[in-house]
């Protein structure tokens, strides 16, 4: 997919209608630990392509601290610090200092972290870090579920959705937290919401992100196969659809500070489409599903 | 040449952090600490201290914070109390398993509930097990001292450092005490060179999970480099009382003169101060008994305890900190340490104070002459 | 002084007892979780099993996308060796059957085809020294005959062609007009093929079936494929000067014959009919062209009946001729409503009666030699041993009696289609591709003369684009079946399994699954917007 291939033909419109080129260096190992079709190992791997070798990764207690590998192992070929559950975004915040303190500002910090760490542990010092306007691009891998502790419901996970916390479906009083307002509301650098199923949009993001400055913070939706009982094979369509049925939009913060749509799906399919195509929406009812598209509408 | 100057305790430790020039310094305010980071904050605004002064959101995120920055290779601070120090629990045990470098002040105060903000050991005795090594000081010169001797300590053991005072009792009272010149701290303590640190240049991974077998082995690691602290923190002292001609030991014997008595009387902290005029007055009075201040108590210096009591007959432990169940902190561990003598002595476990209770040399004083109605096996709450 | 061991190690940088990690995950062999495994699965694309000669369209198109003009050509010349004339009068089965109709529009195969072929005119076949054992006659010019003589020759046979014309190209030169077919052009592509393959070409030698014996006895090996040269005329129309056939018409115009006449009735509705009529308006004639069933119904293609329509060609649909009547001057023509009768077409209610000059049969096509009954050993091709065909058909009829030939030499005819485990599956569908990744984008709009411009002269219609332009058309191809090392399984791969080898000259090998790593998800399959990926039982 680099500039030098021979066969640009059939190029798809990731290729064909923008102009950054894939680098065939991987800064992500294989062999790692992530399920089949882990979507949070195919995005960071696509992260670090953008970001490059100058990069650190900061991470707390999530799939991914597992995904790495174990001693004497790495997953990644960039520095990788692993920190508990709460602390990433401050950990990062000190690496960030020390570097500075360095002269090497140059190097990007990842702060990469779940759900669970973003949401729910982890925003305090998120939001510390937001508002210290830290120089990091922080990213959330939203896979909706505290899903390397078996799947229990964190504040990401969708109302209505099967955990092992929530047998009957997620209250439906309770929606996903709306993690980018939040975000917002610390004036980022740079915030947007991306899904790896939209190669386009998902570098372009990544690209901006790493050419800003400031706390920049990504929300990825990255399927987990086995808590959303979907087969592995489907992981990246049912991460499509959820952006076709606009269950989860791609939105950036624009330069007047405004949330905006960065894609807006030709057909969109309805919601009950999407739900159809997982099992942990299997006990949602046709009302919750109508005002979960009410929602959305 | 060292200069005289009359400073608040949390002055002092925060001239002894800019002597060591730590490059990242995180803060988050608790009483009786805050004048810390204060007295860093203004010295970094002034430009007397070239530092990334980070202000966290809490302690949390302020020891996470160091975490990042030594993981990054540079010297770093950072200072706590109590609930504060409490807070960071889970980081503290992280970042000695991490191995790597810090000095931390701890002002010691009280945990609630309920509230309360004076002094006793009761945050720092609570994180013993966390692996980190602990200095407790008597006076502010000690801590300023300390903290040189401790940068240098940690970074050549590769573990962290927590130096204590007392909360009020040295954070907040004034001491006339000697400032190193920075060239003199300079020569003692060279700039922190990581030998592996976060690096694109060299990528690793720090703290992946590790199999049973190899963890084992790392804690294993571990306790072996805190038995090595002993001899390597003995070889700094004895460096720095050459350089700076002020002297430390692992356990301190506070008394003059021939020791013939079969009482001793240890503790640790500020309280060291009232115990000497307690004792000194004993003594004048025809009770001949001993005073020891513990200045480190992880490690434990076992040997040096031994060697320090193995002739006395009675020792009267002074506990700022109880483990609620058993009995004043201090005192199991100088039990479990004297247990290989042959001879055990009676250790009396008095309950001196805790949350700030006042001790004054009339307190020590009773508590010693009263030593045969002290329980041998019970701790002794006044 | 005590020793202290971990200090130490620790200043001089060899300290185990820390919880660092730097060797790769690559050790970890995770491939062991799999239960299915991708492998590479090409099919058979529509565009290649609707051609008649199943060239390799999706590889070639992939070339030429590439820019890799003259590596295009030479995939067509493999199967095609006239893609010139193809690329202009073949119906293209091929962009009928491509996938990319049900998403947006068919690639413009055949405009590619053309511009290649017209690249190739000034390219010399490629000829490979071979020692020539055996001698080869062919009879006839045309598209089957030339394209026999090129597999022969192509296998080392020396190949003489007998026309019983003054110039070759059978139906090509004298049946279909310039207009459709510029005469240059066919004329370029025939001397590249004469010349490339040193073809003996004998024009003006018309072999009757009394000399065919000598033949044989000359040749190895002799092809018969004269065409069906003439127009078969109703045996219930009268025998008159003024009744002729459409074929016979349409060679008098090739050769710039003075046509007489004013006013023409033609009666068909097939190609020929068509060519007829337009190549008549084009030299100021009234025609009419008189069908009997509807437009819908004509078998003439699509594009040529739009096209006449818009030249304003005077068509009547479901409309019988009942009665011819020859009134010295010209003929009147009783006009009546076709009515079905089951599947036969018969004279209804009268219309009217009209007059003209001439009557045209374009109704059918025969055999002007009488080869028909000789031995039925004698290889036969095109036209003349299958009927009407396309001209892509009378290639692929050529090309197969070559073989035949061949076979019969004892040499095994060079095969260059897929692999035969491939041949027996059907192509692969539209549901069968994964296309999220594609979007949407309209065929180019290929130039062509305005009816008002090309409405007397034989100009060639259509005009084309340039190579380059159509290199945006090709890259519309989905290469449906056939890997193009796009690399979008690579993309999506999480465990980093996937390697593409682009410079491997095996298309088997450049895409490499590393099975030691790869866990099985299947997901590289379910991007493939080629459907080559398959997931198969680990076993």
């Amino acid at each position: 997919m680099t500039n030098n291939n021979r066969s640009t033909t059939g190029k798809n419109h990731f290729t064909d209608d923008t102009n950054w080129q894939i680098t065939n260096a991987e800064l992500m190992e294989s062999g790692h630990m992530a399920c089949p079709g882990c979507g949070a190992s195919l995005s960071m791997r696509h992260v670090l392509k953008v970001l490059g070798p100058e990069t650190i990764v900061v991470m707390p207690a999530c799939c991914w601290a597992i995904i790495a590998g174990g001693q004497p192992t790495t997953a990644l070929s960039v520095p990788l610090l692993h920190t508990p559950f709460a602390v990433a975004a401050a950990a990062a915040s000190g690496v960030r200092q020390a570097l500075t303190a360095q002269k090497k500002e140059h190097i990007q910090i990842l702060t990469w972290a779940g759900d669970g760490g973003t949401f729910d542990i982890g925003l305090q010092g998120i939001s510390g870090a937001a508002e210290r306007h830290e120089d990091m691009i922080y990213i959330c891998y939203d896979n909706e579920a505290y899903m390397n502790t078996g799947i229990q419901q964190s504040s990401a996970t969708p109302h209505g959705a099967w955990t092992t916390t929530t047998p009957g479906g997620k209250d439906f009083k309770y929606g996903k937290k709306d993690i980018l307002a939040i975000i917002k509301a610390h004036n980022p650098g740079y915030l947007a919401s991306a899904t790896i199923a939209y190669p386009d949009d998902f570098y372009a993001k990544i690209e901006k992100a790493k050419a800003a400055r400031g706390f920049r913070f990504i929300h990825l939706l990255a399927a987990c196969p086995s808590g959303w009982k979907i087969d592995s094979q489907n992981a990246l369509e049912v991460t499509r659809l959820a952006v076709e049925s606009g269950v989860f939009p791609l939105l950036e913060m624009n330069d007047e500070g405004a949330i905006e749509k960065t894609y807006k799906p030709e057909n969109p399919i309805s919601v009950k489409e999407y739900l159809a195509t997982q099992g942990r929406f299997k006990k949602i009812t046709a009302e919750e599903t109508e005002i979960w598209q009410n929602e959305i509408s | 040449m060292e200069k005289p100057a009359i400073l608040l305790g949390s002055e002092a430790v925060a001239h002894g952090v800019k002597l060591c020039r730590p490059q990242v310094i995180s803060a988050y305010p608790i009483t009786p600490q805050t004048h810390i980071i204060e007295t860093l904050s203004e010295m970094v605004d002034s430009g007397e201290l070239e530092s990334q002064y980070i202000k966290v959101e809490s302690e949390m995120s302020a020891i996470a914070a160091v975490l990042g920055s030594v993981s990054a290779g540079s010297r770093s601070f950072t200072a706590s109390s109590s609930q504060g120090l409490a807070m960071m629990h889970e980081i503290l045990h992280w970042f000695a398993g991490a191995r790597l470098p810090l000095v931390l002040v701890n002002a010691n105060r009280a945990l609630g509930a309920p509230w309360n903000i004076w002094s006793d050991q009761s945050d720092s005795f609570s994180q013993r097990d966390t692996g980190w090594l602990q200095v407790y000081c008597e006076t502010s010169q000690e801590a300023l001292d300390t903290i040189i001797m401790a940068y240098k300590a940690s970074e050549q053991l590769m573990l962290p450092i927590m130096v204590m005072i007392d909360g009020f009792i040295l954070s907040h009272t004034m001491e006339r005490l000697m400032i190193p010149t920075p060239k003199m701290v300079d020569d003692f303590l060279p700039p922190y060179k990581a030998p592996y640190q976060l690096d694109p240049e060299n990528p690793l991974t720090f703290g992946a999970g590790a199999h049973p077998d190899l963890f084992y082995e790392l804690k294993k690691a571990y306790s072996e480099t805190m038995t090595e602290a002993l001899t390597l923190i003995d070889q700094c002292q004895a460096e720095f009382a050459q350089k700076f001609n002020r002297h430390y030991d692992l356990v301190m014997r506070c008394q003059e003169g021939n020791n013939d008595s079969d009482t001793a009387v240890i503790c640790c902290g500020a309280m060291t101060g009232t115990a000497r005029v307690a004792i000194e007055r004993l003594n004048e009075n025809g009770t001949p008994v001993d005073l020891f201040k513990l200045r480190l108590l992880r490690p434990f210096p076992k040997n040096a305890l031994v060697a320090a009591l193995k002739n006395k007959k009675r020792i009267i432990v002074l506990n700022r900190a109880c483990s609620y169940g058993v009995g004043g902190t201090l005192s199991q561990e100088i039990r479990t340490a004297l247990y290989d003598l042959p001879d055990h002595p009676i250790v009396n476990d008095v309950m001196i104070s805790l949350g700030g209770k006042e001790v004054f040399p009339e307190t020590i004083i009773k508590v010693v002459n009263d030593r045969e109605q002290l329980s041998a096996t019970e701790p002794n709450w006044l | 002084m005590i020793k202290l061991k971990h200090i130490e190690a620790i200043r001089n940088g060899d300290f185990t007892g820390l919880p660092i990690s730097s060797t790769s995950t690559a050790v970890n062999m995770t491939g062991s979780w799999k239960f299915f495994r991708p492998t590479l699965k090409p099919k058979k694309s529509p565009c290649f099993e609707a051609c008649p000669l199943h060239i390799l369209i999706a590889e070639y198109m992939q070339e030429f996308a590439a820019g890799n003009h003259l590596a295009a050509l030479e995939i067509i010349r493999r199967n095609n060796p006239m893609p010139a004339v193809t690329g202009r009068v073949c119906p293209h089965f091929c962009q009928s059957a491509c996938n990319r109709t049900d998403f947006d529009e068919a690639v413009l195969i055949g405009d590619i085809e053309r511009a290649l072929g017209d690249l190739g005119l000034t390219q010399p076949y490629s000829v490979e020294n071979q020692v020539c054992h055996e001698k080869a006659a062919i009879i006839g010019s045309g598209p089957a005959g030339l394209a026999a003589a090129v597999f022969l020759a192509r296998a080392g046979v020396k190949v003489t062609i007998f026309e019983q014309s003054e110039a070759p190209g059978g139906l090509l030169r004298y049946g279909i007009p310039a207009y459709r077919l510029p005469r240059q052009i066919l004329e370029k592509e025939i001397k590249n093929i004469v010349e490339s393959y040193s073809i003996d070409l004998r024009c003006n030698h018309k072999i009757e079936s009394a000399s065919l014996d000598n033949l044989r006895k000359e040749y190895d090996a002799v092809i018969a494929a004269p065409g069906l040269t003439q127009s078969s005329i109703p045996e219930t129309w009268p025998e008159t000067p003024t009744v002729k056939g459409a074929l016979e018409l349409l060679a008098a115009i090739s050769r710039d014959e003075p046509i007489p006449g004013e006013d023409f009735v033609i009666i068909g509705g097939g190609n020929a009919a068509l060519d007829t009529a337009r190549s008549l308006k084009r030299l100021g004639k009234t025609v009419h062209l008189i069908y009997r069933r509807t437009i819908d119904e004509m078998p003439a293609y699509p594009d040529e009946i739009i096209e006449a329509q818009s030249e304003g060609l005077l068509l009547r649909e479901e409309t019988v001729i009942e009665e011819i009547i020859d009134n010295g001057r010209g003929l009147s023509l009783n006009l009546h409503r076709s009515r079905k009768n089951g599947n036969r077409i018969e004279a209804g209610d009268f219309i009217e009666t009209i007059t003209t000059d001439f009557l045209i049969a374009a109704t059918g096509q025969e055999s002007s030699s009488d080869f028909q009954n000789c031995a039925p050993e004698l290889l036969r091709a095109g036209d003349f041993a299958h009927g009407a065909a396309s001209v892509a058909e009378a290639l692929a009829s050529g090309r197969k009696a070559a073989a035949t030939a061949l076979r019969k030499f004892g040499r095994l005819p060079e095969d260059s289609t897929t692999d035969q485990e491939t041949q027996n599956l059907p192509p692969i569908t539209f549901a069968a591709l994964h296309l999220n990744y594609y979007s949407k984008k309209p065929a180019l709009k290929i130039p062509q003369l305005d009816e008002k411009t090309r409405s007397d002269n034989f100009s060639e219609i259509h005009l084309g684009l340039s190579l380059e332009q159509l290199e945006v058309e090709a890259e519309r191809c989905f290469h449906c079946g056939s890997c193009t090392t796009c690399g979008i399984c690579w993309f999506f791969c999480p465990d980093v399994a996937i390697a593409i080898n682009r410079e491997s000259d095996n298309a088997e090998s450049q895409i490499l699954f590393d099975y030691d790593h790869c866990k099985g998800c299947g997901q590289c399959a379910e991007v493939c917007p080629r459907g080559v990926i398959e997931m198969e039982e680990d076993l």
